[in-house]
């Protein structure tokens, strides 16, 4: 069992502190992902867009592309894949750093820097979005 | 993943508060319940609506303008509503025996539960809570990004309240008066200080921590002052000895 021991009152400002990360259950995942991105890039991917956002109001999500920008890594595309969504490669670099650094159980980091990443990824499809590049 | 679901938070007091986190089987049920509620009432609000308009006739675009902001109550406001005036608790949540709670304990407020459910946006894409179901799956104190914004956490709730310890009496009932025969040259600084500072913020703690620390507080401090009742009211013993120390020091 962890206590916690941070400071009494926790700061109450919204996304103030650190936050722990467990990286055997994200090492999990990205491995997953991986496994699934290597295996689309052996199949045609439909053309369907899954998320609704984007679906009902033609406006990406921080995560539009992203299949696509992993599968194009695993076919040796940085270029596409950087240009459908950088979170892609993020993603394939992190998933295989997680598993070369496979002793490292945990992780804690910023908070706002999990808010960040995310909006990062957001603002770059939007700009996307508002330039009328393609999606 | 093998992350423990209890987490302890230490308080001013010096009483260890243990909360059980809650898992994503549980959140599931809870949204599930949740989402039935909503789409429940948006279903009968387009009923109203649309039986109105072909009643009414005129009036059409003032009756779609209040159709929108219904259904933004009912998508939104419905989360916080509930959160804030019912302990942390929405319908789905209650069901599941859940609560949100701030990272320290205490109830969410308006400000709290309002971050945490505008976040939910970005918690449910790219679909099905995707991003909230890998944070909530790789964070230590299993939070979704709104809780990480928010800094809430949502537990699982004592499914008793904390019971009193025999011979006590309830916690709730009206403080006693001060006690002039009481010995309290024992008792510190530093403890009254615990004290005076549970007794200013027990408002603000959820029922079953009050309950819990004004009863550890008072279990501790109640040797150290001869004359006094170890049964009595926690929180009126421990006012009583709040008072007493400060007339006598």
């Amino acid at each position: 069992m962890a206590t916690e021991t941070g400071p009494w009152p926790l700061n109450d400002e919204p996304g103030s502190g650190r936050v722990e990360i467990d990286l055997r259950a994200l090492r999990v995942i990205g491995t997953g992902t991986l496994g699934m991105a290597v295996v689309l890039s052996f199949l045609s991917l439909p053309d369907v867009v899954l998320c609704p956002l984007r679906r009902w109001t033609g406006i990406p999500c921080a995560f539009c592309g992203m299949t696509r920008s992993v599968v194009a890594l695993v076919h040796g595309d940085v270029g596409s894949s950087l240009a459908l969504n950088p979170g892609g490669v993020l993603l394939v670099a992190a998933a295989v750093a997680l598993l070369v650094t496979w002793s490292t159980q945990r992780v804690e980091v910023p908070t706002w820097w999990v808010g960040a990443f995310f909006a990062t990824l957001w603002a770059y499809q939007l700009a996307k979005y508002l330039e009328g590049r393609p999606l | 993943m093998t992350f423990d679901d209890r987490i302890t938070i230490a308080t001013p007091e010096g009483v260890d508060l243990e909360l059980t986190l809650a898992g994503l089987g549980t959140r599931f049920i809870a949204t599930l319940l949740d989402v039935l509620i909503q789409f429940g009432a948006i279903l009968a609000l387009s009923f109203a609506v649309g039986f109105s308009s072909i009643a009414g006739g005129g009036g059409g675009g003032v009756l779609l303008a209040l159709y929108y902001v219904g259904i933004f109550l009912i998508l939104f406001a419905y989360d916080v509503v509930l959160e804030t005036w019912n302990h942390g608790r929405t319908i789905g949540k209650l069901a599941a025996g859940l609560r949100v709670v701030r990272a320290d304990g205490r109830p969410v407020n308006f400000v709290t539960s309002a971050v945490r459910n505008i976040v939910r946006i970005a918690d449910f894409l790219p679909a099905f809570y995707g991003v909230g179901i890998v944070t909530v799956v790789v964070t230590r104190r299993s939070q979704r990004l709104g809780d990480l914004a928010a800094g809430t956490i949502v537990v699982r709730t004592a499914k008793q309240p904390a019971a009193a310890p025999a011979g006590w009496a309830d916690p709730w009932r009206v403080p006693a008066p001060a006690h002039p025969d009481w010995d309290v040259s024992a008792v510190t600084g530093d403890e009254v200080v615990a004290v005076r500072r549970f007794l200013e913020r027990r408002w603000s703690l959820a029922p079953d921590a009050r309950a819990r620390l004004g009863y550890e507080l008072a279990a501790r401090l109640a040797p150290k002052v001869p004359g006094a009742d170890p049964r009595s009211v926690p929180e009126a013993f421990l006012e009583g000895l709040v008072a007493v120390k400060a007339t006598r020091g």
